[in-house]
């Protein structure tokens, strides 16, 4: 077995100072360094602890220590596995309690177990040694789990837990649902075991939990019952409930009507009657609940993929070049080219196959990817149109497309919103004419006015254009020495001022929120609204690694200016960029893209794509300072409607001057709350 | 063989086709613990699918079998390069595996099939030949059944009769899964929980053209029979959703209206008897100075939870229209239909 080499993620939640880091550290990194495993310690802090953040910083010559900052407290465990996995390299994820619960010795079980297989190791406690009241808690929430869940699991307050990252992607976690995590994860499909670890003392609380703590236990229960047995059929469980209240209450009922009805009834009320109707017109209410329930799951049941696959055998590819089957030799052979092409959207399941298209296509950017179309549905809702041309069984083309409908913008059809490149990806040009006469029939069903391409290379074919935007990308030098002497001499002489004079220094980091706060007001200061923050963590979570931030601190370890990069095939997109006002006159922005390019050409990227700018602004001169020719991009439009025209909505319009002024005067609390919201209107 | 695993990115670049020419028809078969089946199953198929003459994938989709049957689909697919099988991590149910068959399907017409060989694969051809005659949906129906008669066929009877009624939709054999679809039917059907039974209901509110032709019907040869007899109040709860989802999917509010009815009819009716009160002696004596309080409480209630239920529609509209399912649905039907 070549497990050995397995990279190990610990990720610890942090939420009290009152830790002991060092036993911590000795205890989750020895058992890992004498298996001989390579492994990092991922710390994220639930609040501000700042002693032990100087406790980790003290120890991390010893220790491979990542330290994690949430935004905000008291976010919860799901919350911070969540960030901690999101920056952590390897796929398998040891979830460690803040307190040393258990022999730190028995880690070792829990990667071994999913070295063999399993996706998701839960660990019980045996034996325990804490106080007999928390024992016998914690028996009873378990025991009561098992009837009426019917679930074996020993110990689910056991915070020791080990899984594969592809579990955290898959299993929507959230809140209380923490704690259920093997539960859920066992109804995805995924192996989950349990392995016995030896109990230490526990140093949490002991005794009664508030009154709150139980009721919240008792519903999460019922919760996580009717979401692992019911989701799919609402009515199944609603309809059982609202027959059985019907059938009840008709047989209550039946008495007094009937006496009623031939007259036998005394002078008495009949309360029971009133009972009995009360429960009939409540089970109409529970099955009329059911319905609605089933109509959401019906509307939902796309993004509702069901099942999960280990693999896929392609029949007889062992054959090699196998002699064609009788069958064929009778009929000519049909080679996919000489099929027709057809048009098709995306469905489920195929994003592997997309991703793989756009990553060997020239043209194919970061954009194309299908990270980029989760992360705009899953934050703003826009309605995605992923086209597909096929020959046959070959992939010839495809046509990433959103339906982007907006007060500011109108009706239209964009690829891709968010993005500066986007647009058709084919292998020729009949594909291409295929897959735009289906964009244009998609576009004037949904009422749109035009379809925005933003194609960054040119295609073939004649569309109206717009030469508003240039791009900036270049070659890397092979070579780290060669960066400073290919941006011009007043750049370089930024970049000197910055690194000698003002002492500053650039380093990678992990800090979404201060990146945000720069970023958010950077575009204040500049009249737009900015993205807001669930944007940027969710394309992090997205894209892991391949999203890179850099920050450039000065001596104060104040972060001055902040870039949020993509990397893609062989190229470095910087760009989001956020700078502090104190950077003026430091050189911090000249330096801080010079040692981005360093830092890819180390890395091996050979291309640096410093983003679009509009023509003749400041943000272009800048760029052509730093060493880079300007490149026309090619944003082209197919008119739908007859009085469509271009778009003009961008900030060079003049009218748009006064808003933007306004706008960069509003407190930065309200232009990032509103921001957020608008951002989703504005491509 | 190659086997790759459908995990998200992070690759880095594979090939952009896979191997084989073209396909038109694409069996799709869910295997679930067959193996004394899948072999002769396998080499059935590929017998009447040759004798068809038209080029034809076998989409094994197996749903978490435990008892060898994976391993005999691996060495078959190895030698045929017209098997492709889909494993998937644990069992799924039937849906699940029908609907993962439809997702990996390559052909433009899909047959699916059961695994148990109750069905003769020779009769492919014929739903197949149906389905050019112009129709979107053909079923199989299993004329003279091999199953008992009090267990299996009465209550199957009943059912199709029920379906055949609140669907509008006139099949007699819901139950028989050697079914021909055009592609772009079940791309557009997102199939979840027990719904494949009724994808011929959902298809005909799609608007598909759905036919029906005989076909043979075998007693199962080995293997437990997976059905069983308790599931009557299931199937009519999915009744009730499908009758919802084909007919009133568009405006639900009628649907909650439907259901209101029955309250909405009672209440004034409670009014009514409330009025009369009846001396002990059981003499009829109407006195309308004096109600009777619990009939006219149970009324208020009864006329109260009626407005509710009513309510409930509005929900639903809402959710429909938050949903964007109905633009979603035009569009994806359009641009299948128009690859037709």
């Amino acid at each position: 077995m070549n497990g050995r080499q397995e990279f190990i993620s610990v990720v610890v939640p942090v939420t009290t100072s009152e830790i002991d880091v060092r036993a911590l550290l000795e205890g989750y990194s020895s058992p890992l360094r004498n298996g001989g495993y390579e492994f990092e310690l991922i710390f994220v802090l639930d609040g501000v602890h700042p002693t032990v953040v100087q406790e980790l910083e003290a120890a991390s010559d010893e220790f491979p220590i990542k330290i994690v900052r949430l935004q905000g407290e008291g976010l919860g465990e799901a919350i911070a596995l969540s960030a901690g996995v999101a920056r952590a390299r390897g796929r398998l994820i040891v979830n460690a309690p803040q307190y040393l619960q258990s022999e730190p010795q028995d880690l070792i079980k829990l990667v071994e177990a999913m070295q063999t297989g399993a996706d998701f190791v839960a660990t019980w406690r045996h034996p325990r040694v804490d106080p007999w009241l928390n024992r016998l808690q914690s028996r009873i929430f378990n025991w009561l789990l098992r009837v009426v869940m019917g679930i074996r699991f020993h110990d689910l307050n056991s915070s020791l837990r080990g899984m594969r990252r592809q579990v955290l992607e898959d299993v929507n976690v959230y809140g209380e649902m923490y704690r259920f995590l093997p539960v859920l994860a066992q109804r995805q499909g995924f192996r989950v075991v349990e392995v016995k670890v030896r109990h230490r003392e526990e140093k949490g609380r002991r005794g009664f939990y508030g009154v709150g703590v139980y009721v919240r236990r008792l519903l999460d229960i019922l919760a996580i019952t009717f979401l692992t047995r019911f989701t799919q059929r609402p009515l199944r469980f609603f309809g059982m409930l609202g027959l059985m209240t019907m059938v009840v209450g008709a047989v209550l009922c039946s008495k007094p009507v009937w006496d009623k009805l031939t007259m036998k009834g005394g002078l008495s009320d009949h309360p029971i009657f009133v009972l009995g109707m009360i429960l009939i017109a409540f089970g109409f209410q529970l099955v009329g609940f059911g319905l609605v329930g089933e109509i959401i799951i019906f509307t939902q049941s796309g993004s509702l993929r069901n099942y999960k696959i280990d693999e896929i055998l392609e029949g007889g590819a062992e054959l090699g070049a196998a002699p064609p089957v009788e069958r064929r030799i009778e009929s000519p052979e049909v080679r996919d080219e000489d099929l027709p092409i057809t048009v098709r959207e995306l469905v489920p399941g195929e994003d592997a196959r997309w991703d793989s298209f756009v990553h060997s296509h020239p043209d194919g950017t970061f954009f194309h990817l299908t990270g980029w179309r989760r992360v705009v549905v899953e934050t703003f809702g826009h309605e995605p149109h992923y086209l597909v041309a096929e020959q046959g069984r070959r992939w010839v083309g495809v046509l990433p497309l959103f339906w982007f409908k907006s007060p500011f913008v109108g009706n239209q059809i964009i690829s891709l919103p968010y993005a500066v490149y986007g647009g058709v990806l084919a292998v020729d040009e009949a594909a291409q004419t295929e897959l735009f006469a289906v964009a244009q029939r998609i576009g004037r069903q949904l009422g749109a006015k035009y379809i925005e391409l933003r194609h960054l290379g040119e295609r073939p074919g004649e569309r109206s254009s717009s030469d508003l935007y240039l791009t900036f990308r270049r070659e890397l030098p092979s070579t780290v020495d060669q960066v400073m002497p290919s941006i011009k001499k007043r750049a370089r002489a930024e970049v000197r001022r910055a690194r000698d004079r003002h002492g500053l220094t650039c380093v990678e980091s992990t800090d979404l929120g201060k990146f945000f706060e720069l970023f958010a007001r950077d575009k204040k200061r500049l009249g737009s609204p900015t993205l807001p923050y669930r944007w940027f963590r969710a394309l992090t979570e997205e894209f892991g690694r391949q999203i890179v931030v850099h920050n450039v601190i000065d001596d104060d370890d104040r972060v001055l200016v902040s870039v949020m990069s993509f990397c893609f095939k062989d190229c470095v997109y910087a760009y989001y960029a956020g700078a502090d006002l104190a950077a003026r006159g430091t050189g911090a922005n000249d330096y801080i893209y010079c040692k981005i390019m360093e830092w890819a050409v180390e890395r091996g990227f050979r291309v640096f794509d410093f983003g679009r700018s509009r023509r003749d602004s400041g943000a272009a001169k800048f760029k052509k300072n730093m060493g880079f020719e300007p490149e026309q991009l090619h944003y082209e439009y197919i008119l739908l409607a007859e009085d469509a025209e271009l778009p003009s909505f961008n900030p060079s319009n003049p009218r748009l001057e006064r808003p933007r002024q306004i706008w960069s005067k509003l407190p930065l609390c309200m232009a990032n709350s509103l921001g957020g919201k608008l951002s989703r209107y504005l491509p | 063989m190659t086997t790759h695993s459908i995990e998200p990115i992070d690759e880095g670049p594979g090939p952009i086709d896979s191997p084989g020419g073209r396909v038109e028809v694409s069996v799709v078969i869910p295997i679930y613990n067959e193996v004394e089946n899948v072999m002769a199953l396998h080499s059935a198929l590929s017998c009447a699918l040759q004798a068809m003459g038209r080029d034809y994938e076998i989409l094994f989709v197996d749903d978490g079998s435990t008892d060898g049957s994976r391993e005999i689909m691996r060495r078959l697919a190895a030698d045929d390069p017209n098997l492709r099988v889909v494993l998937f991590r644990r069992n799924y149910g039937q849906t699940a595996a029908m609907s993962a068959g439809f997702d990996y399907a390559r052909g433009s017409t899909v047959v699916t099939m059961d695994g148990d060989l109750q069905n003769d694969p020779a009769d492919i051809r014929r739903v197949v030949e149906k389905l050019d005659q112009g129709y979107d949906i053909v079923c199989g129906w299993r004329r003279n059944r091999k199953d008992a008669y009090a267990t299996r066929l009465l209550p199957s009877k009943l059912a199709n009769l029920l379906i055949r009624r609140t669907t509008g939709v006139p099949i007699h054999d819901t139950g028989c899964s050697l079914k021909a679809y055009r592609a772009w039917v079940v791309r557009s059907l997102n199939l979840y929980s027990d719904m494949h039974r009724f994808i011929a209901a959902l298809g005909a509110g799609l608007g598909a053209r759905i036919a029906e032709v005989p076909v043979r019907h075998h007693a199962r040869l080995y293997g437990e029979s997976k059905y069983g007899l308790g599931r009557i109040f299931r199937v009519v709860a999915d009744l009730i959703v499908i009758k919802m989802l084909i007919q009133f999917a568009a405006h639900p509010i009628r649907w909650f209206g439907l259901l209101s009815l029955p309250l909405f009819l009672a209440a004034p009716f409670l009014f009514v008897l409330g009025f009369y009160k009846l001396s002990s002696t059981g003499e009829e004596i109407v006195r309308m100075d004096r109600f009777d309080s619990s009939f006219i409480t149970a009324a208020t209630i009864t006329l109260l939870v009626a407005i509710n239920v009513g309510l409930l529609g509005f929900l639903a509209e809402l959710q429909l229209n938050v949903s964007k399912f109905f633009r979603r649905r035009i569009s994806l039907t359009a641009s299948e239909a128009s690859a037709r």
